[in-house]
């Protein structure tokens, strides 16, 4: 029965997508996502509170049936602050990666098929790649300003140089190939052969690396978050609500805790869902 | 291919590893360990005005006279005694004999006439040189004799010559270091001496043995009972707690979160010392910019701040609200202003938007000629802004106004604000006498800097110069009555609250009294001893 799909079905997508959906840890940290996903497009009707409604009366409340996992300093509801925080860091996460992947594939892709690009691109992306990824995205804040938009534009080029190299590497032996070499006796113009046939096989590797840097991604916006150089209040970002409720760890932990689970959660969830996308597309796994 | 998830994550936990087996304590008996959140840049005198480089001043160096505990009482300190003549113009100091520097040189007064005009001097370049600006010379008379004359008469003078940044400093010693006089090397008369400093992590003196001409304010006059003092940089709020709770690095601090003091009162280990100093919390209007120049804004927000909530829910109702810009510790604040200030009123607050055109929009937040009522409001990111200005944006957003964070790094802020980037700023100032916050803040030539809210009044100015050098003391009452009024009505400010300090110590610490002097808190630590 198995040869049989295979001979109908020669397509390795499909192969991949099987062994994606027999990895258990995948499978749940996609589940895991899918739910975070949903709860952040439905924020407004989820949450039970408004998330910057400052209400002092209320302040500092342990976890309880009326706020599920307590209330802030400023007495806010932290289950409803995570729950629109998620919406934030997931859109930081997507155009963080978004920035990285569409810069990064297309210098890499420059680099790997144009060799006078070569030298220029990746000297670069060695320069950048020098600094930690990290210190880099401080400093890109520190330059152009604290806040949530510029934070995502940091973050993003901090991504680009392994996006870059990844694309570079592919497009270096794509080139070579005998396909190319086809369609270039055909006279497909460099363009033609960089769209339909260098980028199309470059692709699973992004794929798995951009789900890893989505991980990432959120990890590093709410590092700056926390250190002030993100999100600025009362945005219920996830970072910035941890480093809120540092000064309170010793009394009330669970203000610092719960947003702090939240990152771990998402973080663990995409590098779930990465390693399983790497085991199902890694060519060098397969029988 | 590296893996996207762990990039940052070693740098960080080798930090944080290291911060846990670093050798905790300078753990040696008589010791004052003192926590900090961060560290002064020098302790050159006239290179500084850093509450945490005054009160090492303090206690490096000696300065001509005190101020006392009261904020009013002019105490002798190197100088025994001193006389100004009747028209106030001329002080003569008679110098303490056999005064000795660390160094072992003798203190004379050609020392005194060379740290004054090192001050004032243009090219030193000190960042408080306006403190002795009525001073037209400075003469040397005899080896312990100085004369101070004056252009004009000052109520000011002394105040400003007890201050940390007057200490009386060593020619020979300025000369021998040069650029780096005060961070790798000082020489003062103090009762503690200068040993070692790593930026950042700490800073340590000695005492000096030879000390015995401590002022009469304190018990006793020298030499110091602690061995030594160290200031310990340790800039996480919980750190710091952890280790004076513990007693593992620390015995004193005044920088713990007010969250934890009901906690820390009930502590058998530990004290807590509440104390008023001479300050205000603010937020200052820049006049120039076009949104806050309608009076009715800056009353509206007046009125629309409840400042009992920020004292009791954010500062745990260790302080007071402000109705205006003078502490009422000091000497010369209104009493009546609280007649002139603005009461907390959302109602008013949003009849005087209504009033200036601005109307509620869809998302409650006012418009007007289609722009929004968004107001940036830039503020230190530390020391209880932050949290203050989350409670300010809630309570603002009610009456329609959308408050905009500006959250700064202390390093950063003073250039931008310098720069006139800030619509609204919020501040703090300590103070022990009316002109020296009145003049800092609303004098007209002191604009761009240090009055960020280019507040122009002729009738103030001339005001503050008269509050100067009038002898009488019912007229100088008058002036500045007249000037807090003019400043709390044209509503450049909207005060927030006054302050109190909690200094948390180790039980084992004796005779450790705070000074509210230019908010330092320690003073010369000559009576302090730390038990086993």
């Amino acid at each position: 029965m198995t040869e049989l799909t295979r001979a109908r079905d020669p397509r390795p997508g499909s192969d991949a997508g099987r062994r994606l959906r027999r990895d258990r840890a995948a499978m749940a940290g996609a589940g895991c996502l899918l739910v975070l996903i949903l709860a952040a497009v439905f924020a407004p009707v989820v949450a039970p509170y408004d998330p910057t409604k400052v209400s002092m009366r209320e302040r500092l409340q342990p976890p309880s049936p009326k706020h599920a996992l307590g209330t802030d300093q400023f007495g806010r509801d932290i289950l409803s602050r995570i729950i629109h925080g998620a919406r934030i860091s997931l859109t930081i996460g997507l155009i963080s990666v978004g920035i990285g992947l569409g810069l990064g594939t297309t210098l890499g892709l420059i680099a790997g098929f144009f060799r006078r690009a070569d030298y220029p691109i990746s000297a670069l992306m060695d320069v950048l790649l020098s600094f930690p990824q990290i210190l880099l995205a401080i400093a890109i804040v520190a330059a152009l300003g604290p806040g949530i938009f510029n934070a995502m534009i940091a973050v993003g080029i901090g991504t680009v140089p392994a996006f870059t190299r990844l694309t570079r590497s592919s497009a270096l032996s794509i080139r070579e190939r005998e396909y190319v070499e086809a369609a270039r006796a055909l006279g497909a113009s460099n363009r033609r052969i960089i769209v339909r046939y260098v980028l199309p096989n470059s692709l699973a590797p992004l794929v798995v690396l951009g789900t890893l840097s989505l991980a990432a991604a959120i990890l590093a916006a709410a590092i700056l978050s926390f250190l002030g150089l993100g999100a600025r209040p009362p945005m219920p970002e996830w970072g910035a609500m941890a480093a809120e409720g540092r000064g309170f760890i010793a009394q009330f932990p669970h203000i610092a805790t719960f947003p702090s689970l939240a990152i771990f959660v998402v973080v663990l969830c995409f590098n779930l869902l990465g390693d399983g996308l790497r085991d199902a597309l890694d060519p060098h796994l397969r029988e | 291919m590296r893996r996207g998830s762990g990039w940052w994550t070693g740098p960080v936990v080798a930090g944080l590893l290291a911060m846990l087996v670093a050798p905790p304590a300078h753990a040696q008996p008589n010791t004052l360990i003192i926590g900090q959140p961060t560290d002064a840049e020098s302790v050159d005198p006239h290179k500084v005005t850093a509450v945490i480089a005054a009160e090492r001043l303090y206690n490096l160096y000696d300065t001509l006279v005190n101020l006392d505990f009261d904020l009013e009482k002019i105490t002798p300190g190197l100088a025994e005694t001193w006389l100004v003549s009747p028209d106030g113009k001329t002080y003569t100091f008679a110098l303490k004999k056999g005064v000795k520097f660390h160094s072992g040189k003798p203190l004379t007064a050609h020392d005194v006439k060379f740290t004054l005009d090192r001050w004032r001097d243009p090219a030193t370049a000190s960042p408080t040189k306006h403190r002795i600006a009525e001073v037209e010379e400075i003469l040397a008379k005899d080896d312990h004799t100085v004369v101070l004359r004056l252009k004009e008469r000052s109520n000011y003078l002394l105040f400003n010559l007890a201050s940390g940044f007057a200490s009386i400093l060593n020619p020979e010693a300025i000369k021998k270091h040069g650029a780096n006089y005060g961070t790798l090397a000082v020489d003062g008369t103090g009762p503690f001496r200068f040993k070692e400093w790593v930026l950042r992590d700490r800073f340590v003196v000695e005492r000096n043995p030879d000390y015995t001409w401590g002022p009469p304010m304190f018990k006793n006059r020298g030499p110091a009972k602690l061995e030594r003092v160290v200031w310990r940089i340790i800039p996480e709020d919980t750190t710091r707690l952890f280790e004076l709770e513990k007693g593992i690095g620390l015995n004193v601090s005044r920088w713990i979160a007010f969250s934890e003091l009901p906690r820390l009162r009930k502590d058998p280990k530990l004290r807590v010392l509440e104390y008023k100093v001479g300050y205000v919390v603010y937020l200052g209007f820049n006049m120039n910019k076009e949104l806050v120049q309608d009076i009715r804004i800056r009353k509206a927000i007046n009125h629309a701040i409840k400042k009992d909530d920020i004292v009791n829910e954010i500062f745990y109702g260790l302080g007071a609200p402000a109705q205006g810009p003078l502490s009422p510790i000091v000497a010369g604040q209104w009493k009546d202003v609280a007649k002139a200030a603005y009461e907390y009123n959302p109602a008013k607050a949003r009849a005087l938007l209504d009033e200036a055109g601005w109307k509620p929009g869809p998302d409650g937040i006012r418009v007007k000629d289609g722009k929004r009522l968004k107001l940036p409001v830039h503020a230190i990111a530390g020391y209880g802004y932050p949290d203050t200005l989350t409670l300010i944006q809630a309570q603002l957003k009610d009456v329609g106004i959308d408050v905009e964070q500006v959250l700064l790094e202390e390093a950063a802020i003073w250039g931008r604000l310098k720069a006139g980037e800030h619509t609204i700023m919020a501040m703090g100032m300590p103070h022990s006498n009316p002109d020296e916050i009145l003049m800092f803040y609303f004098h007209s030539k002191n604009r761009p800097a240090p009055n960020r809210f280019n507040f122009v009044d002729p009738k103030v100015d001339q005001l503050l110069e008269e509050g100067r050098t009038v002898a009488d003391q019912k007229r100088w009452q008058e002036i500045y009555t007249e000037v807090q009024k003019r400043v709390v009505e044209s509503a450049v400010w909207a005060p927030l609250w006054h302050p109190d300090r909690a200094m948390i110590m180790s039980a084992k610490v004796q005779d450790l009294r705070p000074h509210p002097v230019y908010d330092v808190g320690y003073h010369k630590l000559l009576d302090v001893s730390v038990g086993r």
